[in-house]
């Protein structure tokens, strides 16, 4: 019966001096492993980052667990339909909107009309001044803080807003200036009341899209199911729907990713593969005179595995924090140029028992080649090596 | 069973491809019994160091039957062959063969740890016991390069002896070393072949070194010879060194040969011209050396 502790211990002990011995080869060898492994542990973070990012941005942007939109894009959808909604048993609230470009001025921006009194919370709208317009108010305007810094505009000032296609134009006052949120207001975004905003793009009783909350996320299903008998010739989106096509495409992302960093992952593994066959050449007499006197050919594979998996683990764990520290470091000269994007990373647990794993497990098979040939020399041979 | 070695009419041919043979061992019979000291001595390209390396387990002979302290390991595998060297034999090589990066004491316990028999601390006990026992109990942390030649062959020694092994073999122990340091290494195995009736068989080109064993086994092509007893009568001196000036002459004659072949090498590959020469230089002025305290002149 073989004690493959003792065996392990012997294999590592031996194959530390070895590796402590050949300083240099060693941390060059491990470089090559360290390079593969930050790629790797990057890319996955970058791109979980991505899918959490993108997934937690659809999930403000639609705010609500259902949208039915009418199946163009236009401001098609009957008002009245929000009334059959709110009967479906499970349906929270249903809040209409109107959404379309318009011109604030002579300058593109979406023009958005709400309830404010049932929209600001799912929309998530927070005020950096003045106030929101309230049930019954006409001609009030919340604007997005960029806009208002753009057109230099301030609580009280008035602007002109005008349907894109030649619509005629419409006094509003700013009643409050809001930050961005994502989707829904953006960096040219401008809310007006509901009732307004239909009548500035002449669909009275029209919407362009319901948004549905539910009151339980496991309705959601149910929900959809009834809206989507009712109303056949709708485009009804669940939440779950998009997020799972989101993710399939994230997934293949991902895979793109990881395979581009396969690549230099594969090139470590070749370091480390030259590595150990070149120390097996210089040691060829060494691995003679170890069977002479009684090793078995378990006993010489140990040695090397183990000086392939001493690399392998020390690259891996050196890659590992490399690799947070590449893509935080990114992250970081990103914000600090204020460039108007954005790098999400999520480094969770599994990305670093993936890239531990990885790289012992990749090592140790480019390693098990040399070291399987160099148990198979006849001592003889061997000694006879020059 | 009193024999530690017992070879009947083995031989080993190399087939070194195609039409090119070798017979390395022409039928050899050889007897050791345990607790002697024996070293086989001959030209090179004689067949010693393969009769040794079947002797040791480390090569399987053509034909013939070995067996080895009551052990016929004629055919076995490479395998068992590991286990039986493990087990049984020890060895010692002429460039030492130490492993450079383990301490001496390391090195000594290797052996042990390899046949996986005793716990960590009775290797230990151990190992320190032999090191002591060849004079380098001072020097258990030293690594190989810290040590001069004859230090580094008296870890191989204790290295040799550390299963217990019925027979330890040795390949030109002191061809590395100077005299002084080969003489202390001849020592020491006499000294241990006495003390603990530890059986030797010795490979040397150096007939002060066979002098100092009780057999000594004559090669030739392949067969043994004849083996005489240095330290016995004088005839036998006499017939020794009748059988050495022979050896000495045919060696001497062998070398002519080579240092002729070899020259057709200078214009091609003059540096291992001279790294060929320098060997041949130095084999000569000891065989001079040889002849002279013989009596003879080259």
């Amino acid at each position: 019966m073989v004690n493959y502790l003792k065996l392990t211990r012997f294999g590592f002990s031996m194959a530390a001096k070895s590796v402590g011995r050949r300083k240099f080869r060693a941390a060059l060898t491990i470089l090559g492993v360290l390079i593969g492994i930050a790629t790797i542990v990057s890319l996955i973070s970058i791109g979980e980052g991505m899918q959490y990012g993108i997934e937690s941005t659809l999930k403000e942007l639609v705010g609500a667990s259902v949208v039915i939109r009418s199946g163009d894009q236009g401001i098609n959808v009957p008002e009245y339909v929000s009334d059959y909604v709110l009967r479906v048993p499970g349906v929270k609230d249903c809040v209409s909107v109107v959404m379309m470009l318009g011109e604030i001025g002579s300058r593109q921006s979406m023009i958005i009309g709400v309830n404010m009194d049932q929209a600001a919370d799912l929309l998530q709208i927070s005020l950096t001044d003045g106030r929101l317009f309230e049930l019954g108010e006409s001609y009030s305007a919340v604007v997005s803080s960029a806009t208002a810094d753009r057109l230099g505009l301030n609580v009280g000032d008035t602007i002109a807003l005008s349907a894109m296609m030649g619509g005629v134009g419409e006094s509003y006052t700013v009643v409050g200036i809001a930050k961005p949120v994502s989707g829904f207001l953006t960096d040219t975004g401008c809310f007006i009341p509901l009732r307004d905003a239909q009548r500035l793009f002449n669909k009275p009783g029209l919407v362009s899209l319901l948004l549905v909350t539910i009151e339980d996320s496991e309705m959601e299903k149910y929900v959809a199911e009834v809206l989507m008998n009712a109303f056949p010739e709708a485009n009804i989106m669940t939440e779950e729907a998009l997020l799972s096509s989101v993710r399939e495409v994230m997934g293949m992302v991902n895979g793109v990713l990881l395979a581009l960093g396969s690549i230099s992952l594969a090139v470590g593994t070749i370091g480390v593969m030259n590595t150990i066959t070149m120390t097996v050449y210089e040691r060829t007499r060494e691995i003679g005179m170890i069977k002479a006197i009684g090793g078995r050919r378990r006993h010489v594979l140990s040695i090397f595995l183990s000086e392939a998996a001493i690399m392998g683990v020390i690259g891996g764990l050196l890659g590992i924090v490399v690799g947070i520290a590449f893509v935080y470091g990114i992250q970081h000269l990103v914000s600090a140029l204020a460039l108007p994007i954005a790098i999400p990373v999520v480094v969770s647990p599994q990305t670093l028992l993936i890239g531990l794993g990885l790289s012992l497990a990749i090592t140790t098979m480019a390693g098990f080649y040399p070291s399987w040939k160099a148990s198979n020399i006849p001592p003889i041979e061997a000694l006879k090596y020059e | 069973m009193n024999k530690a070695v017992d070879l009947i009419d083995v031989t080993k041919v190399y087939n070194l491809g195609g039409e090119l043979r070798i017979q390395a061992l022409r039928g050899v019979d050889l007897t050791v019994e345990k607790g002697e000291l024996v070293s086989i001595m001959g030209p090179s390209g004689c067949g010693k160091s393969t009769l040794l390396n079947i002797i040791g387990g480390l090569d399987n002979p053509s034909d013939g039957r070995v067996i080895i302290d009551g052990i016929n390991i004629t055919n076995m595998d490479e395998g068992k062959l590991a286990a039986f060297r493990s087990e049984r034999i020890g060895f010692v090589f002429q460039f030492f063969n130490l492993v450079p990066m383990l301490t001496a004491l390391e090195n000594v316990k290797l052996p042990m740890v390899f046949a996986e028999r005793l716990p960590p601390t009775k290797m230990k006990k151990r190992a320190v016991r032999l090191l002591s026992l060849v004079g380098l109990g001072e020097r258990l942390h030293h690594l190989p390069n810290q040590l001069s030649g004859g230090q580094q062959q008296r870890v191989a020694m204790a290295r040799a002896l550390a299963n217990e092994p019925s027979l330890v073999i040795a390949d030109e122990p002191t061809g590395n070393l100077d005299s002084e340091g080969g003489l202390k290494i001849m020592h020491f195995i006499q000294h241990l072949n006495e003390t603990m009736d530890q059986t030797f068989i010795l490979v040397t080109h150096d007939s002060n070194v066979a002098k100092m064993t009780q057999r000594v086994i004559h090669m030739l092509d392949g067969r043994v010879i004849e083996t005489t007893q240095p330290s016995g009568e004088a005839a036998t001196k006499q017939a020794a060194s009748q059988a050495q000036r022979e050896l000495l002459l045919a060696e001497l004659e062998w070398l002519r040969k080579s240092l002729r072949l070899e020259e057709m090498r200078i214009a091609k590959e003059p540096e291992a011209y001279n790294e060929a020469v320098t060997e041949y230089v130095s084999r000569w002025k000891r065989l001079k050396l040889s002849l002279r305290e013989l009596g003879l002149e080259a």
